[in-house]
């Protein structure tokens, strides 16, 4: 689930960057830094919207350098146990396959596919293949999340297609 | 304790005997012993279903029985050992205690009745009680008579307190309980504990045998001082003595079997002595389907069930296991008795199910009976579907901590193959052992059994039997309800995060994909694999968790040092064992003390890849080479080895090794500059000035520099056409194209430099600002040197370096002022080549640094490089002279050429020979980047060896060689003279073979006529073939044009001289496409005949006719690239036809020219 979120940090720049573009430099690194990581506490950081405030900055003695507390405000992704979600198969194997919700993986476990739904290790593709649908990678498929692992800077999870309405995206 | 308790002198007991003793006297008819029913049992049984006995199974029993024996002997003896030592004992040291003794001995619970009676009559009371009486009536007979005489009320009352306060205090006859328990205790003066550590399971034996030695010695000369030996059930593998000093343990112990005295005699301090004997076994609670564990005999570790408990009460229970039946043939078996290996000692027969015919074949239809309903009766033991099933005492068995694992668990169910069709319930099963230690508060569990059966809820207290739990859901919802820990089990969701504690599983965590009763199956969060474990093994991981901290001491993907020059990165955590992934890209398992961590390593490393940019931990980057891999970078050592991640790698756990110079970033990455470069002050922070480890990175300083450049296009759509810089954009480039004025971005590694004059093509890092035309600027501006000029001392030594390799080379950018200055004067097209060249070379430096400004220091250090390594002496001098020729000014200039120079000049001579040939070889490196070849083609020569020369120089025209050079270097006295110059000037021309023109590259405009000589051009072409004036490589420019096969027009090439040994020479083919090196080549004649054919074998096809298109492949760098149509033929050379623009006739040489093949 995506939310705009006023977050904060905090940047260390070097002396040699003080001048007239310290500002320009500050936005860029601050972008830079924070655009694509991901957090466990707030979850993907997608884009920067707005900086809020840059700070003032303080040198900090014996190094020399500045630290500027930069407010910002940046749309996250944080996943959530029962969400529904989209995304595209990137790997599949005997346990089940890998789908990326864009920068989150998906892990949907063999368990938790129809049980009409068998791995095919011979297809090439690897492939899940049922009556009326198949799964191999770059498939688009809608997964229900049923548990998230985490860490301090990785969001991993683990989805069912075992429901109605889940499974395969068809393009039509 | 040893008192009252202890009532023997050397007394053997265990938990169960004391209990059972106390049994035994009390209630003897019931006849519990379990050894003594066992007997029983053997004539019950026996009789019946006796068949011929097995002999091993016969020791077995015998053994059994042999033990049993002893230990009633034990108990028999007791008695009379027993007395008679109380008596000594009391008599000498306890009397007080005794007295005490006698008369709580009642309260004691482990006393035995019989005791009592002994200790009654033995307490020898009378003769004590009767003196201190005795005693005390004829004091106070004394007294009473003192007291009449003078009689004082005070004192009366006195005397009467103290009596009765000595009375409280010393004697305790009143009827308090709790106080002589107190007493009872052991104190200092009593004999010590001692424990001995022994062979588990054989404790029993060891006190048996201890207590057999004791006895026998006891009337001997010196009697073993052991008071008493038993060992506790509860407390396998130590048995413990009582005495007074730790020789008679040594000595009790000297010799028995089984005892590990290495392992100390330790003494038990007096406040544990007493719970000692109180730690009590657990009641066994055994029940139908209950796993167990055998402890003794054949069977020791086996996993039973127990099927029956009928005969509970008597200490009998009936169990069923796999049986271990000796299926060796009969003959064989015999065979090894023979052997001198007792029947059955040492193999033990593997655990199969009972199979009649095997059984029956091996030992004969008589010894197999069949019983009812399929069973068998073998040796007296009964099979029902291949179980054996056979009452055991309980002792036997063991029911705590039996932790059945899967593969167990699913022998019994009749499943061998795999653990994934197990029956569920025999797991559930196994499962009732649950004890409240798996379980935790906040834990979520299920009600599986019992009046609950489906209550779900949290566990709010746990005690041992008995836990709390806060229902959810249902009627009951919200209210704690207590229910037997057994009849839990653990509950888990799908999705849950969860680690494993138990098993060989343990520390492992993962997330749940399914939940089958108690069998979870789990995603590693390691390696993509799944694990099915138990419920009860698990438990609900923290929600964030924070892998580094979780672990311990060695993590996933962590640093570790093999040795102290290996690394490796750990891609699996194997329990005690590490999986490790070395920077050879070995993997080896390690066991944690085999490696040290290399913390931090993390957040300090980084390493430059093939591209010249940072790479750090965390960066996604993709191999240039080999198997193209891509991975996020997890660790790098020495900026070499860069371990890299990919999940999706099944080899290793998904890490995998590179060099960083074989990586390149996945996503662009901008130039940004980086903190580190500037910065100079980091830069100083490497070790030794920076100059020491890694070469300086490649300088991509300044790339403005290249702007105004000519350029040709070497790849893409626009290739083969010309153009100028016109900006530079990261790694592109903005051309502005010679043909049609446009202006295209074109990635620089696609761009190569082309030689306005000679038309010939450079890489474009190298040549610099004289490629460019500009030469007389050249010359200094070039020097980017970065470190050098800071730091003579570095530069010095980078010079010596390379001197060392290519002495020629070295030495001929010495001079570089001089080339450049000379350049600069002499438009010569060389001069523009080479001399332009020489500056470049970036942080070849060392031979730039002689620039002007450090004249002395860059001076001597060429000097050195140059003849260095082989005329030391010469070397010294010429180093001197350059420098001098930077004091002087013009001195020094007269460079010279270099090639021929070393022969011919007298002393420097030799030096300069290795120098022509380097600078051969340069040549052929043609395109490699600065960075190796340094000194490649490009660059100057000439200069290095300035002034000098005077003398030698001259002679030169008639071997080419020997003409050029000057190099005097080696004389320092020329030095000064500044004008020796004149020397090689016109002279060499001709001479200087190398040159590949052939052309006479003298300059002599120069002053000091010294300008010259390249040899780099020279090199370039030393074309043997007579590909006159074009790179072998010409062809890699141009393209869809008619080549010829000839010999390898490369020089030192390594390939054979003809392709294919010659068989196509002389054949026509349109050069269609490249890769790499290898031309893609149609044949005119039959256009189905393709070829791949390396560069280096193709000509140019030189018109025939006219009326051809033709493309100028070589010649004046203006027309380099330029089409145009043939008309007329004289001598070799072609008019061509005139097109707008020409400002008169064109005429080009036909050895410049290639036909077009389509257009």
């Amino acid at each position: 689930m995506f939310f705009l979120r006023e977050l904060t940090h905090t940047i260390l720049l070097h002396p040699s960057y003080f001048g007239a573009q310290l500002e320009d430099y500050l936005k860029q690194k601050l972008y830079e830094d924070v655009e694509g990581t991901c957090s466990g506490k707030h979850g993907y950081i997608i884009s920067v919207i707005t900086i809020s405030d840059i700070g003032e900055g303080k040198i900090i003695p014996s190094t020399g350098q500045a630290r500027f507390k930069t407010t910002y405000t940046a749309i996250v992704m944080k996943p959530f146990k029962g969400e529904v979600v989209d995304g595209r198969v990137v790997n599949v194997n005997k346990m089940g396959f890998f789908a990326m919700v864009g920068p989150l993986q998906v892990f949907v476990s063999c368990h938790l596919t129809h049980s009409d739904m068998k791995f095919d290790p011979n297809a090439s593709p690897q492939c899940y293949r049922s009556n009326d649908e198949i799964i191999q990678k770059d498939t688009k498929v809608r997964m229900q999340i049923v548990g998230c692992r985490v860490e301090a800077n990785d969001i991993f999870a683990i989805g069912t297609i075992k429901k109605d309405f889940l499974g395969q995206i068809r393009e039509d | 304790m040893s008192d009252n308790e202890g009532s023997s002198p050397v007394d053997v007991k265990s938990d169960d005997e004391v209990e059972e003793r106390r049994v035994i006297t009390k209630k003897r008819p019931r006849v519990v012993d379990p050894d003594e029913e066992d007997d029983a049992d053997d004539v019950a049984v026996q009789p019946t279903h006796h068949v011929e006995k097995d002999d091993e199974e016969d020791v077995d029993e015998e053994d059994e029985d042999d033990e049993d024996e002893d230990e009633d002997e034990d108990e028999d003896e007791e008695g009379g050992g027993e007395r008679r030592r109380k008596r000594r004992r009391k008599q000498k040291k306890f009397r007080f205690l005794d007295v005490e003794a006698e008369v709580d001995d009642e309260d004691e619970e482990e006393d035995e009745d019989n005791d009592y009676g002994d200790v009654a009559e033995f307490i020898d009371e009378a003769p004590e009680e009767a003196v201190t009486q005795d005693d005390y009536a004829h004091r106070r007979l004394d007294r009473t008579f003192g007291r009449n005489e003078e009689e004082d009320v005070q004192d009366i009352v006195q005397r009467l307190k103290e009596r009765h306060a000595r009375t409280a205090a010393a004697r305790y006859n009143g009827d308090s309980d709790a106080v002589p328990q107190r007493l009872l205790m052991p104190g200092v003066n009593d004999p010590s504990l001692w424990k001995v550590i022994v062979k588990t399971g054989r404790e029993h034996a060891i006190c048996a045998s201890i207590f057999r030695k004791v006895f026998s010695q006891q009337y001997s000369a010196n009697p073993i001082e052991v008071i008493s030996v038993f060992c506790r059930d509860s407390l396998p593998g130590m048995i413990f003595l009582e005495a007074r000093q730790s020789a008679s343990v040594s000595a009790a112990l000297n010799g028995i079997v089984g005892t590990f005295m290495s392992r100390g005699v330790s003494l038990v301090p007096i406040e544990e002595m007493a719970p000692l004997l109180k730690i009590k076994k657990k009641d066994v609670h055994l029940t139908p389907f209950m796993w167990v564990r055998m402890k003794r005999g054949k069977y020791a570790g086996d996993l039973a069930q127990v099927v029956d408990v009928d005969q509970i009460t008597s200490g009998v229970v009936g169990i069923k296991f796999i049986p271990r039946i000796d299926l060796t043939p009969r003959e064989k078996r015999k065979e090894r008795a023979a052997n001198g290996k007792s029947g059955t000692s040492g193999i033990r027969p593997p655990a199969r199910l009972f199979a009649y015919d095997d059984v029956r074949k091996i030992y004969g239809r008589s010894s197999v009976r069949q019983g009812a309903q399929s069973s068998y009766f073998f040796e007296n033991d009964e099979y029902i579907d291949g179980f054996c099933i056979k009452d055991v005492k309980i002792p036997t068995i063991e029911s705590e901590s039996v932790n059945p694992t899967l593969e167990e668990i699913s022998r019994f169910s009749g499943d061998d193959q795999s653990t994934a069709n197990f029956d569920l319930s025999a797991i559930a099963d196994a499962n009732k052992n649950l004890t409240a230690s798996g379980l935790f508060p906040g834990d979520k569990v299920e009600v599986y059994e019992g009046e609950q059966t489906g209550l779900y809820g949290t566990v709010e207290t746990v005690t041992p039997d008995i836990i709390a739990i806060k229902a959810v859901g249902g009627d009951v919802h919200g209210q704690t309800i207590e229910v037997q820990s057994r009849s839990v089990r653990k509950r888990f969701e799908v999705g849950e995060h969860v680690k494993v504690l138990s098993g060989k599983n343990a520390e492992l965590s993962g997330m749940v994909v399914e939940v089958k009763g108690d069998v979870v199956t789990l995603m590693s969060d390691q390696g993509e694999q799944e694990i099915k474990v138990f419920s009860k093994d698990i438990r609900k991981a923290a929600d964030t968790t924070n892998l580094t901290a979780q672990k311990g001491l060695y993590d996933l993907h962590d640093m570790v040092m093999l040795d102290s020059t290996t690394s490796a990165v750990v891609t699996k955590v194997e329990g005690g064992l590490l999986r490790v992934l070395d920077q050879n890209g070995a993997s080896r398992s390690v066991t944690p003390e085999q490696v040290t961590i290399r913390r931090d390593n993390k957040r300090f490393a980084v390493a430059t890849d093939s591209q010249g940019n940072d790479m750090k931990v965390g960066d996604n980057m993709k191999e240039v080479e080999g198997e193209n891999r891509q991975g996020e970078i997890i660790n790098i050592f020495r900026s070499l080895f860069v371990f890299l991640h990919n999940r999706e790698l099944t080899e290793n756990h998904g890490v995998f090794v590179a060099r960083a110079a074989s990586l390149v970033s996945v996503t662009p990455k901008t130039a940004t500059s980086d903190l580190g470069k500037l910065n100079p002050t980091l830069n100083q922070q490497l070790p030794s000035g920076g100059a020491s480890l890694m070469p300086p990175p490649a300088v991509n300083v300044n790339r403005n520099r290249l702007v105004n450049t000519l350029v040709v296009v070497t790849k893409g759509t626009s290739k083969g056409l010309m153009g100028i810089i016109r900006d530079i954009q990261g790694d592109n480039a903005r051309v502005e194209l010679k043909t049609n004025n446009k202006t295209l971005t074109i990635a620089m590694t696609s761009l190569k430099r082309k030689d306005q004059k000679t038309g010939q093509t450079y890489p474009l890092e190298f040549g610099g600002p004289y490629a460019g035309g500009r030469p007389g600027v050249g010359g200094y501006d070039v020097n980017p040197y970065s470190g050098a000029p800071m730091d003579p001392a570095a530069g010095g030594q980078t010079p010596g370096q390379f001197g060392g390799r290519t002495p020629g080379s070295r030495f001929g950018q010495t001079p570089n002022p001089y080339a450049a200055n000379v350049a600069g004067k002499t438009p010569n097209p060389y001069a523009g080549g080479a001399g332009g060249r020489t500056p470049a070379p970036g942080w070849g430096a060392g031979g730039k640094t002689p620039a002007p400004g450090y004249g002395n220091a860059g001076g001597k250090t060429p000097g050195w490089a140059g003849s260095g390594g082989k005329t030391p002496a010469h070397g010294f001098d010429g180093g001197r002279t350059p420098a001098w020729s930077a004091n002087g000014g013009g001195g020094g200039k007269t460079p010279n050429t270099y090639g021929a120079a070393p022969r011919a000049g007298p002393s420097g001579g030799q030096t300069p020979a290795p120098q022509g040939s380097m600078y051969g070889a340069g040549a052929e490196a043609g395109g490699s980047r600065f960075g190796n070849g340094t000194f490649n083609a490009p660059t100057p020569y000439g200069g290095p060896t300035p002034g000098v020369l005077s003398a030698p120089t001259p002679a030169a025209p008639s071997n080419p060689y020997a003409a050029p050079t000057p190099y005097g270097a080696p004389t320092p006295f020329a030095a000064p003279t500044p004008f020796a110059a004149p020397t090689p000037g016109a002279t060499l021309s001709a001479p200087t073979p190398g040159v590949q023109l052939g052309a006479p590259t003298p300059y002599g405009g120069t002053p000091f006529g010294a300008p010259t000589p390249y040899g780099g051009a020279a090199g370039g072409v030393s074309v043997p073939s007579g590909l006159a004036g074009i790179p072998w490589d010409w062809a890699l420019d141009f393209r869809n044009v008619i080549v010829e096969v000839g010999p390898s027009s490369r020089p030192g090439t390594r390939n054979p001289l003809h392709f294919q040994r010659g068989l196509l020479d002389g054949r026509r083919f349109g050069y269609d496409s490249i890769s790499g090196e290898i031309a893609h080549c149609i044949n005119l004649d039959d256009p189905s005949m393709t070829e791949e054919i390396p560069a280096e074998y193709l000509k140019p096809t030189r018109p025939d006719g006219p009326g051809q298109v033709v493309v100028c492949v070589a010649g004046p760098m203006d027309q380099r690239g330029s089409q145009r149509t043939t008309q007329y033929e004289n001598g070799g050379s072609w008019m061509m036809e005139s097109e707008v623009g020409d400002m008169g006739a064109l005429i080009l040489d036909g050895a410049d020219l290639c036909r077009i093949w389509k257009t």
